[in-house]
């Protein structure tokens, strides 16, 4: 497969404090990464700088073989960046629809295919993007990422703070998702058996460096290990 | 700018008139029958309805505060009043000539107002609005400085219908470029990129991730906008064949907003409602009393804020929900 994302040596942060130290990663089309750690390791830190939010002071990152950090976020999101924020980034003023045609581009998906995976959505497609619940907002993030028509999808944290049956729910679908889109996906998650699952791949940050990556089915299969790593309780 | 949805993705919300907006033009068009003592009035009220109509584009879906746009409406004005005193008194290209002064102005004017936040948009747009207004002041030979420009006398509409004192083709005319615009604006909001401008009303820093230029799109919007208050001004031009200085002043900003904010924003409608209740308010209360009628305006302002959130419009919404409601 094509190379579609590569990170080299980036040191990166919030103005002049460096969160991310030399963290380096390659992904391929339609690959799929869990990105681990304890809290404050840097995992959504490392997302929002592949969205151009942070400053980045050392290195280097290429999309499909283009420079990525030359680009404004908005670029970034054209190019192919479906991004799922932690904080969900409703808008009060918008409905569940308009959340989505509002960022609408040509491509596989549109209204119709993410109300196919999501029709809780299409239920509530005239409610305002505060009437919401967690799980259908969570749902509406990523429906709307993938209106953007994206290469590579961002999930960061998407099982946070949800009941366990929406988990679930919401699980079988990014499975389905993963699985058959052609996506490239790196997920953040605190459920480390969760992504793990998901994913083909694994890198695990502590204090912004790389202190593992591997496959994950093998650190899965290595619970003392994945212990060591995350401590997963 | 913004894609088309795909082929088989729903209509956006609100592409279809709905039956109180098809009676609201209605309405608009049987006045002209059931007052024909008052098609002078009715003809500013649309003027006035449409410029508020551009205010609300910029303030209630991209949410740019403006205490100048009198700055564009002028601009227009003077375009369209121009053409006429120079030789050319075609009205409808006389209007593409105000639309495009306003852009213009706009245009270049957009890059100083999209920056800053909303105190200092307030400042900017009132120092644009001030310098506009002073410099046709100075440029007398040009403008007619405080006497106005004299002269603007228009051809025949479509070299058939006169421009009359009782405001018969005035009110038509107006009616019918307030209607085309109107539809425009609406279509405008209705679109992705107008969806877009109300997630940067809520909030900026969201939208680049989902794909918005936030900067880019907010000087589209203000564009638009200013080019569609120029056609405004180019219709009082060409309707009352004068362009006084006050086109420009700051007074004419000021109760536009007030026009607005009476209405309600965000809403289209908003602006054409409040045009009608303060221009008939004041038609009404300068009758008893020419000297005292900003008193009373100025109750019904603090009533309607106070106790009507997004204006009339927004009054009327809250009581048809509560008696649906009550109902139950």
């Amino acid at each position: 497969m094509a190379e579609l994302l590569a990170v080299d040596g980036v040191t990166a942060g919030y103005g002049d404090g460096v969160v991310l130290d030399d963290v380096s990663l390659r992904l391929d089309e339609g690959d799929t990464l869990a990105l681990l750690g304890r809290n404050g390791m840097g995992k959504t830190t490392l997302l929002v700088t592949l969205m151009g939010l942070t400053r980045l002071h050392r290195g280097r990152l290429s999309w499909r073989g283009a420079d990525l950090a030359a680009l404004p976020t908005h670029r970034r999101s054209r190019a192919g960046l479906g991004w799922v924020p932690q904080e969900r980034h409703m808008f009060a003023s918008l409905t569940v629809e308009e959340h989505l045609t509002a960022v609408a581009r040509p491509g596989h998906w549109n209204v119709a295919r993410v109300y196919g995976i999501f029709p809780r959505l299409a239920e509530r497609r005239t409610n305002f993007g505060n009437q919401l619940s967690g799980g259908e907002q969570q749902m509406l993030a990523i429906g709307r990422a993938l209106m953007v028509n994206p290469g590579l999808l961002l999930l960061d944290e998407p099982m946070e703070g949800l009941a366990p049956i929406i988990v679930q729910e919401l699980m079988s679908v990014v499975r389905d998702l993963v699985a058959d889109s052609g996506m490239a996906v790196i997920v953040v998650e605190q459920h480390a058996k969760l992504a793990l699952s998901l994913t083909r791949q694994v890198i695990v940050l502590e204090r912004g460096r790389v202190v593992h990556r591997g496959a994950s089915e093998a650190l899965l299969a290595d619970p003392a290990t994945l212990q060591r790593l995350v401590a997963v309780s | 700018m913004t894609s088309a949805p795909a082929p088989d993705a729903p209509r956006l919300p609100g592409a279809r008139w709905s039956a109180p907006e098809i009676a609201f033009w209605l309405l608009a068009v049987a006045a002209f029958f059931a007052f024909p003592a008052y098609r002078v009035l009715g003809s500013q009220i649309l003027i006035t309805g449409l410029f508020a109509v551009t205010l609300d584009l910029i303030l209630g879906y991209a949410g740019i505060v403006s205490l100048g746009h009198a700055a564009f409406f002028g601009a227009g004005a003077y375009a369209a009043g121009l053409l006429t005193v120079h030789g050319w008194g075609e009205p409808v290209s006389g209007l593409v000539a105000a639309g495009a002064a306003g852009a213009i102005v706009g245009y270049a004017t957009s890059f100083l107002v999209v920056r800053g936040a909303d105190l200092a948009r307030l400042m900017v747009t009132l120092g644009i609005g001030l310098l506009l207004y002073e410099a046709a002041n100075k440029a007398a030979f040009v403008t007619g400085g405080v006497d106005g420009l004299s002269g603007v006398s228009m051809w025949k509409l479509f070299g058939v219908f006169p421009f009359d004192l009782a405001g018969n083709t005035a009110y038509l005319y107006s009616l019918a470029v307030l209607f085309v615009l109107f539809a425009l604006a609406r279509r405008i909001v209705n679109s992705p990129f107008g969806l877009s401008l109300r997630g940067i009303r809520e909030n900026g820093r969201r939208m680049p991730a989902i794909g918005s230029p936030v900067a880019r799109r907010l000087i589209a919007i203000y564009t638009i906008s200013a080019a569609m208050a120029g056609v405004a001004g180019g219709l009082l031009a060409q309707t009352t064949q004068f362009v006084g200085l006050d086109v420009l002043s700051f007074p004419r900003s000021a109760d536009l907003m007030i026009v607005l904010v009476l209405g309600g924003t965000g809403r289209l409608y908003g602006g054409l409602v409040g045009a009608a209740v303060f221009m008939i308010a004041h038609h009404l209360l300068s009758d008893l009393n020419p000297v005292y009628w900003q008193f009373w305006l100025g109750l019904l302002l603090v009533v309607v804020v106070m106790f009507a959130r997004g204006g009339i419009l927004g009054g009327v919404d809250a009581l048809r929900r509560r008696s649906r409601g009550a109902s139950r």
